[in-house]
């Protein structure tokens, strides 16, 4: 490639001469090194300028990138984890954001689907609750049914992948009522939490046309059918049902799409 | 393929493909919030445009969807996530998916961004400006290139928004989208209210700005909305398109033709009819650009 015509340094766009040690033989590998920590809120406009020189669009401009940046990640959680935000900004004020940010620098990843940024945000928040968090076991089972429902929605049609445990179909024991509570906080943010209801309940995109996300909550006899197509052992609460009864079971959920006819 | 018949077919030669290609006229992106009202109308739409990252990889509803789609229309696919001057390699895997993808839908090229993402496996969900100079050209067309041969098929890259220069820039932004699509011999995918943004915020003329970038090599345009927010424009796309965003797409296309167009609306989405609205206004001036 022939040398490129450079800018007029009477342009704008040009640096001061001020830094032009600070940009002796930049390189793109160091760009890259520099202005990474920047952008993940890890180091100051200040710092990235020093070391790489200045941007001719001026600091402020060059500030902007680390607030979409973290906007981004923002809207991300606050928009997959609808009712945790709900409940954060209502009963939280100012925890959101440091919960944000402190997720992003415990999780530095980066999946291609926005969404599957979230995929650890029960667990933390799970864990930060243990550690003083102050704030309802409820955020985490409701973060987990959000990126379940999504996770199910989404997942690869496999008939190889059988039943699609933990990719199609997710079998969850919540001791509050998530279903409940994030439908009432979308019809109303004022909406208390109410006491805990244990339940188990399963998560699934059904096998039927077309192929909604829905909610089942099983009976026991469905339990059983379902440890014995996964092939565990049955829990002695779900150990004492007749074959015909469990049958029943396995059949009724194939009936709902839950699970497949046939492996 | 090899590299020397991709290079011909990713450059200047891929553009009469791509207007061999069955994608004219005026199209929209396809958006979850359509997907119960998109295969009901019965509006003119010339074609459909998906984000693939949405798609590769996943089942559902969204696959469904997009088959059912594929059937009626024909369908391009937009990137996002590719960061395709950044730092980390490609991962070829992920190409090889998306490539089945494209086959899958027939796309006849396939469109990302001029710009870096993810940096060291971390990904900032955003389309980031490189530094415009000699290496980030380099850098940037060579990948272009080794795209096109993971994806067999013409590439064409956006001109991005940008609200700061990076550091270490030396060239302005006319000179550097110029150079990496000469360089790469690819194709321009021409985002006008991306001129007109870029324009305002960093005080140029919007019609000496879009003259600047490789128009000649554009084989789509973009248009979509913009709002203030504090000293700036932000490129949210979501909002109707401007006049003076109109005003450089007619001159575009009274100067050069007609160029199949697409209205993106990704943030605030309002009903169909509204997206439909702006892709028929495009469609009124696309055909006053007809030969």
């Amino acid at each position: 490639m022939s040398s490129l015509p450079t800018k007029n340094q009477s342009t704008k766009a040009s640096a001061s001469g001020g830094e032009a040690l600070a940009r002796a033989e930049p390189t793109l590998e160091r760009f890259y090194g520099e202005i990474a920590p920047f952008l993940f809120g890890e180091t100051s406009v200040g710092a990235v300028e020093q070391r790489l020189g200045r941007s001719a669009s001026g600091s402020d401009n060059l500030e902007f990138y680390r607030v979409l940046v973290r906007r981004n990640f923002d809207r991300i959680l606050s928009e997959l984890f609808v009712s945790v935000h709900t409940l954060v900004t209502r009963d939280h004020p100012g925890l959101w954001p440091q919960l944000v940010s402190d997720y992003l620098q415990a999780n530095q990843t980066g999946p291609r689907d926005p969404n599957l940024f979230g995929l650890a945000f029960s667990d933390f928040l799970a864990a930060r609750r243990d550690q003083g968090g102050g704030y309802s076991p409820a955020l985490e089972e409701l973060a987990d049914y959000h990126m379940c429902s999504y996770l199910a929605a989404s997942a690869q049609d496999d008939p190889e992948e059988g039943d699609g445990f933990e990719v199609r179909l997710f079998v969850r024991g919540y001791t509050f009522p998530v279903i409940e509570i994030a439908k009432a906080l979308a019809k109303d943010r004022a909406t208390p939490l109410p006491e805990p209801r244990p339940a188990t309940l399963f998560i699934y995109r059904s096998l039927h046309p077309p192929h909604a996300v829905r909610i089942h909550w099983p009976t026991a006899p469905q339990l059983a059918a379902l440890a014995r197509r996964q092939g565990v052992a049955l829990p002695a609460s779900l150990s004492g049902f007749e074959v015909d009864a469990v049958d029943d079971g396995l059949a009724q959920l194939i009936s709902a799409g839950v699970l497949r006819a046939e492996l | 393929m090899n590299q020397s018949t991709k290079a011909s077919a990713s450059g200047r030669g891929a553009l009469a493909r791509a207007e061999d290609s069955p994608v004219r006229g005026a199209g929209i992106g396809l958006r979850r919030r359509h997907f119960s009202e998109i295969l009901e109308h019965e509006r003119p739409l010339d074609f459909l445009e998906i984000i693939p990252e949405n798609y590769v990889g996943k089942g559902g509803r969204y696959l469904h969807m997009l088959d059912a789609c594929a059937e009626r229309w024909p369908i391009l696919a937009h990137g996002v996530s590719m960061s395709i001057g950044g730092p980390d390699p490609l991962d070829h895997e992920y190409l090889a998916a998306l490539r089945q993808l494209l086959d899958r839908i027939g796309a006849p090229f396939y469109t990302d961004h001029l710009c870096f993402a993810t940096l060291g496996g971390r990904t900032t969900f955003d389309l980031l400006p490189l530094p415009f100079n000699e290496e980030a050209v380099r850098h940037t067309a060579a990948r272009v290139r080794e795209l096109a041969d993971a994806l067999d098929r013409p590439i064409a890259l956006e001109n991005i928004s940008y609200y700061a220069q990076m550091p270490t820039s030396d060239l302005d932004e006319g000179a550097f989208v110029s150079a990496v699509i000469q360089e790469a011999d690819c194709m321009l995918l021409l985002d006008v209210n991306n001129v007109f943004v870029n324009a305002r915020n960093h005080e140029l003329n919007p019609s000496e700005l879009l003259w600047q970038l490789p128009v000649d090599r554009a084989c789509q345009i973009h248009l979509a909305g913009h709002k203030l927010e504090g000293p700036r424009l932000l490129d949210n796309h979501g909002a109707p398109v401007c006049e003076e965003v109109w005003a450089l797409y007619r001159e575009v296309i009274e100067r050069c033709g007609p160029i199949p167009t697409l209205i993106e609306w990704d943030t605030q989405i309002p009903e169909l009819a509204a997206v439909l609205d702006q892709a028929d206004l495009a469609r009124v001036i696309l055909d006053e650009g007809q030969p």
